[in-house]
């Protein structure tokens, strides 16, 4: 299926308001975090769209807000498509798709600890990657580096300074 | 030393400060620590090979902090890694040392703009020997080894610290 029938086939799927947004890397279907859920749960148990495969769950600070994006892929028939959802950048929340795709568990917890995204019904939402008592989530534009963690002086040496850019 | 090389009549002896020959023990028995955090730990494991063969310098590879005397901190010190760097180093017995291999344990190299990167593990153990390069070549890294040798020939081990 190309990229409208697609959206053709998730309108008549789900209830909710789907708006078709395209950049330079293609089409995106855009949803309410209220209507994420039940959007992805189609995307996945809806005959025809049959998206049996989580590719990707990841997100962007842009402007104001957090974009979540979800790559799903049907090994059925062959087709891509990716689902957008913006939340806010202070308290945002998603719902968790653990249950729909195991492989969301980790991809979640990525999102959550860069990001800082809350992610509701995770089964364990932790940092992943960074150390449990590391503060701020580094991806967001407005992050501030640490000077000092665990007491270990990080601050930029005199010579690193001359090689950054002012 | 030069007598060692030729076959003695009856039973030889040789005369030398115990130092020396403390010193020539250590320099050619340097247990190293396997300590590869990045990309510069595959160069390693290229020294330990058969071409590099570090093994011919009396170090061998140690899995253990106990056994080690030398560690070689290969790759990007994450802060995450910091503190066990720091754990890992107090492990180890006295007397020893700590070879800084690679861009990124020098300063934090190529990912020193990282949230996460230490700049230079020298923030966090003292470091001997800081060999530059991304990755260094085998040749460089036994140049390093052969440098801690030469430190540790130096050293008056036994004497007692002012």
């Amino acid at each position: 299926m190309d990229s409208k029938q697609i959206f053709e086939a998730l309108q008549g799927a789900v209830d909710h308001e789907i708006e078709q947004v395209e950049d330079s890397y293609g089409v995106k279907f855009k949803v309410k975090p209220e209507g994420l859920f039940d959007v992805l749960k189609a995307c996945q148990q809806n005959p025809e769209l049959a998206c049996d495969a989580l590719t990707n769950q990841t997100g962007i600070h842009v402007d104001e807000a957090i974009q979540l994006y979800y790559v799903l892929y049907s090994y059925a028939h062959h087709h891509e498509l990716i689902v957008n959802c913006e939340v806010p950048l202070e308290g945002g929340k998603a719902p968790s798709v653990v249950e729909l795709w195991p492989g969301a568990d980790w991809l979640e917890r990525e999102t959550y600890d860069l990001l800082g995204v809350q992610f509701t019904g995770h089964p364990d939402l932790k940092r992943i990657m960074l150390p449990e008592d590391w503060e701020g989530h580094p991806l967001r534009k407005d992050y501030v580096f640490p000077e000092f963690y665990q007491g270990i002086d990080n601050r930029p040496s005199e010579i690193t300074k001359s090689f950054q850019l002012k | 030393m030069n007598n060692l090389l030729n076959k003695f009549d009856n039973d030889g002896i040789v005369l030398t400060t115990v130092d020396t020959a403390l010193n020539w023990t250590r320099a050619n028995s340097l247990f190293y620590m396997l300590f590869g955090l990045a990309c510069c730990g595959i160069e390693m494991m290229q020294t330990g090979g058969p071409r590099g063969d570090l093994d011919r310098f009396g170090a061998v590879p140690r899995a253990s902090p106990r056994q080690s005397d030398l560690m070689i901190v290969a790759g990007t010190v994450t802060l995450k890694m910091a503190s066990r760097v720091k754990t890992l180093y107090d492990q180890m017995p006295e007397p020893k040392y700590v070879i800084s291999m690679g861009s990124c344990s020098n300063t934090g190299g190529l990912f020193q703009p990282g949230y996460s990167v230490l700049h230079g593990v020298d923030r966090v153990i003292p470091v001997d020997v800081y060999l530059p390069g991304c990755p260094p070549r085998p040749e460089a890294l036994t140049a390093a080894l052969i440098a801690i040798q030469k430190k540790i020939k130096a050293e008056r081990y036994l004497r007692k610290q002012v």
